[in-house]
């Protein structure tokens, strides 16, 4: 489950190589400024409505660079436990939700809250990221705790005071990191997408949003094919066929299998060579 | 220590030499060495040092050690080059080389904190009022207007349901395999696998003893395939009777990766999709200990396939599990044969012993015996001793024969047990005391004053009659502890006779 690399999620992969290149790529051709909504001139005056969909795509600051692919890297266990094609279509929901809740929060209820002061959204998929978190903090268990203590060792019979980590705390913390980094406007993204990623596994969504799933190529899984529903059928027949032979099982279906496959041209050449 | 005494003739003899060169050093004396010298195997100098140097730290973590025996681990050592290497030489053995299957023995809850530290229940008092602040008129106002519930709720209690939102409860792991047992029979129905509800570290333990196969399934319940897997591949009629077949000695452990022993179990096997199954066994190509993953089943698979996979692999494996059983076994046999050998020689060790003790304990029952008749006949010579003086001393003392002028006196014609016949005079005034002591002291009054002194009353005794001194025709008992006075007792004149008591002890 927690073997290094990104085997069996390329999901996580795309992700983490995605923040990585987008934020340097959009250093490099100093676009930076495209990536931040301030409601003030962006939405109320020059109504650059696409800001709200551009702004999770990069960071503007290395240090959250860092921390968020850490962060992405630390969950791809999600991906694992959920297969790629779930969790393919969680980022890509919670995307859209995330979009739209957090600027509009901002601009209609939090900025005339603060009389203005609040203006300010950092570039960032950090509500994304909290999402994924919310999940990772549901489903996957400590495997040991450990506790940083101001009171005396066991044997005593003062209560306990001090804090307590598990081994997961080492993925929060870059994390909380990111969320305070430009405080006040990456909190809001933060508990913004953890509300998001609650509210999936609570059920809040309505039913057939969480069934959607995004078509399998996307994440290089094959549709089975008519072909392949015939193969399956054919596979049966012969097993029904030759009844106890295949019961030992030594040699496996697909042995047999290999020899059969014949492209469309063999299987005309063949029927033109049977006569002669 | 429990063995107060030592025997040193039981040490062997450079066990003994140890101790000498031990006690030369040291001057501790035996008894207190013997045990030093057992707790440091023996081994002089470690136990001269832990002699000079003090060992109590030693003993705790003995104790420690001895509490929570750790799985021994093979020591790991590796450097720069190799671990930079290891990725190409990995992927050269793995065509030969079965990945381990490392026991997993999860951090016991007992180690783990039931409750928050008072620290962030101080930080979050605040965040907890304000919740509440803010739920109160909320929870006022979906009442009024329930449509806007948007959050599930239950029905029975009509309380928010919470839906797996900070994690499953930890368990033990037996526990928690009986948790996924059921989880899955609710979910898909009753599932007919052969469930054993232990831990993972358990059934690893019992498939190495016996030799037979270990299939872990893991599943993930949010995965999008468990349910076809579940349906199809697990419940499937031939995979199921495959399982149960007692010939295939397969044990199924089954883990949910949402319990923390799942999920180690999934890290250690390298499962990085699922669903997942492996079938576990001791090979003895990598070790003899040694227990491998053999097969891993990926993923999506159709039953069939799955079943082959497993069939194909299970059936080259049987073999060598068969013959590493019955090298098992032989091992197992020698082992036990020894074993009753030895318990043999304990038991006519024991024997021995036993018949020594007896031996001994009758030798020591008689000694006691004959002590205490030599106790017994010098308390009896003592006792006739002070008896004779009594009797010596009484006999002075016995008041002489009233002349025939006086008065009130009471003739009294005494039957002695040697058939002679006295004839005394008495007062009437005279106790029965008198009487007897007469009769008593007959002999020596009867030898008349004798030129030696009298002795003094002996002390600690107290003089008991052998006689009493009976009338006949009717018979009537006059017993000195009834007291009284010859005159009353006797009337004027009487014929008495003295009766030896006997005593029939024996």
């Amino acid at each position: 489950m927690l073997s290094s690399g990104f085997t069996g999620a390329p999901v996580s992969r795309s992700l983490t190589y995605g923040i990585v290149a987008a934020s340097i790529l959009a250093s490099v051709t100093d676009v930076k400024h495209y990536f931040y909504i301030q409601v003030d001139p962006h939405l109320w005056r020059y109504h650059q409505i696409w800001r709200v969909l551009a702004y999770q795509l990069c960071y503007t600051n290395s240090t959250e660079v860092l921390f968020a692919a850490m962060t992405f890297y630390n969950v791809r266990v999600i991906e694992r436990l959920w297969g790629s094609r779930k969790y393919a279509s969680f980022i890509v929901l919670s995307y859209c939700l995330t979009a739209i809740i957090p600027p509009l929060l901002l601009a209609l209820f939090l900025r005339p809250m603060s009389l203005n002061r609040m203006n300010y959204l950092p570039a960032g998929p950090t509500p994304l990221l909290f999402a994924i978190l919310a999940q990772y903090h549901a489903i996957i268990p400590h495997i040991y705790k450990y506790r940083i203590a101001a009171s005396a060792a066991p044997p005593t019979n003062e209560p306990f005071v001090g804090l307590t980590f598990s081994d997961k705390s080492y993925t929060y913390l870059p994390a909380a990191q990111l969320a305070l980094s430009q405080f006040p406007g990456s909190l809001l993204c933060a508990s913004i997408g953890w509300i998001v990623g609650y509210s999936w596994r609570n059920e809040v969504l309505p039913s057939s949003v969480m069934r959607w799933r995004i078509p399998g190529w996307m994440v290089g899984i094959q549709t089975k094919k008519r072909e392949e529903d015939f193969e399956v059928l054919r596979r049966r027949l012969e097993s029904e066929n030759s009844g106890a032979a295949t019961t030992t099982g030594t040699e496996g279906p697909s042995g047999g299998e290999a020899n059969r496959r014949r492209t469309l041209g063999r299987q005309l050449l063949d029927q033109f060579r049977n006569p002669f | 220590m429990a063995a107060p005494e030592i025997d040193i003739s039981q040490l062997s003899e450079a066990q003994q030499l140890a101790l000498q060169q031990y006690t030369s050093v040291t001057d501790q004396d035996i008894q207190a060495a013997v045990p030093l010298l057992r707790r440091s195997q023996w081994n002089v100098e470690i136990a001269v040092a832990k002699f000079f140097d003090g060992e109590g730290p030693d003993l705790v973590a003995e104790a420690v050690a001895a509490q929570n025996v750790p799985p021994p681990r093979a020591p790991r050592r590796e450097n720069l080059q190799q671990n930079l290497l290891r990725g190409q030489i990995n992927a050269l053995r793995e065509e030969h080389r079965p990945d381990a299957a490392p026991r997993i023995v999860p951090q016991p809850e007992s180690q783990a904190i039931p409750q928050p530290s008072i620290l962030l229940a101080i930080l979050f008092t605040p965040f907890q009022l304000l919740y509440k602040m803010i739920a109160a008129p909320i929870r006022y106002f979906l009442y009024l207007f329930p449509f806007l519930r948007i959050f599930p709720r239950n029905p029975t209690t009509g309380t928010l349901r919470r839906v797996n939102t900070s994690g499953r409860r930890p368990l033990s792991p037996s526990d928690a395999s009986q948790r996924v047992q059921r989880e899955l029979a609710e979910e898909y129905g009753e599932i007919e696998l052969p469930w054993s509800n232990v831990g993972y570290a358990t059934s690893l333990d019992h498939i190495k003893r016996e030799f037979s196969f270990l299939l872990v399934v893991l599943i993930s319940p949010e995965h999008d395939d468990t349910s076809t897997f579940c349906r199809e591949t697990l419940m499937n009629p031939e995979v199921v009777a495959f399982l149960h077949d007692p010939n295939n000695m397969i044990r199924l452990w089954v883990g949910d990766v949402r319990d923390a022993e799942a999920y180690q179990v999934s890290t250690a096997l390298k499962c990085n999709k699922f669903p997942f199954t492996a079938l576990i066994c001791n090979t003895p190509e990598v070790g003899s200990t040694a227990v491998s993953v053999v097969l891993r089943n990926v993923g999506p698979m159709e039953p069939t396939v799955y079943l082959a996979k497993l069939r194909s692999v299970h059936a080259t494996r049987s073999s060598q599990l068969e013959t590493g059983r019955a090298n098992y076994a032989l091992q197992n046999s020698e082992r036990n044969l020894r074993r009753e050998q030895d318990s043999a020689y304990e038991r006519s060790l024991a024997q021995d012993r036993e018949r020594a003790r007896q031996r001994k304990e009758a030798e020591e029952a008689v000694q006691r015996a004959e002590k205490l008749k030599l106790e017994e006949e010098a308390n009896a010579t003592l006792l006739a001793e002070k008896r004779q003086q009594w009797r010596r001393w009484r006999a002075s003392q016995v008041l002489s024969e009233p002349g025939p002028d006086e008065k009130d006196i009471v003739r009294i014609a005494l039957k002695m047990p040697e058939a002679a016949r006295v004839i005394r005079r008495f007062r009437a005034s005279d106790p029965i005391d008198e009487l007897y002591s007469f009769v008593e002291c007959y002999e020596i009054i009867q030898d008349g004053g004798s030129s030696e002194k009298t002795p003094g009353k002996p002390s600690d005794y107290k003089h008991e009659f052998a006689f009493r001194i009976v009338s006949t025709l009717p018979r009537v008992v006059y017993d000195i502890a009834d007291g009284g006075r010859i005159g009353e007792k006797v009337g004027k004149s009487g014929n008495l006779i003295v009766e030896p008591i006997v005593y029939h002890e024996e």
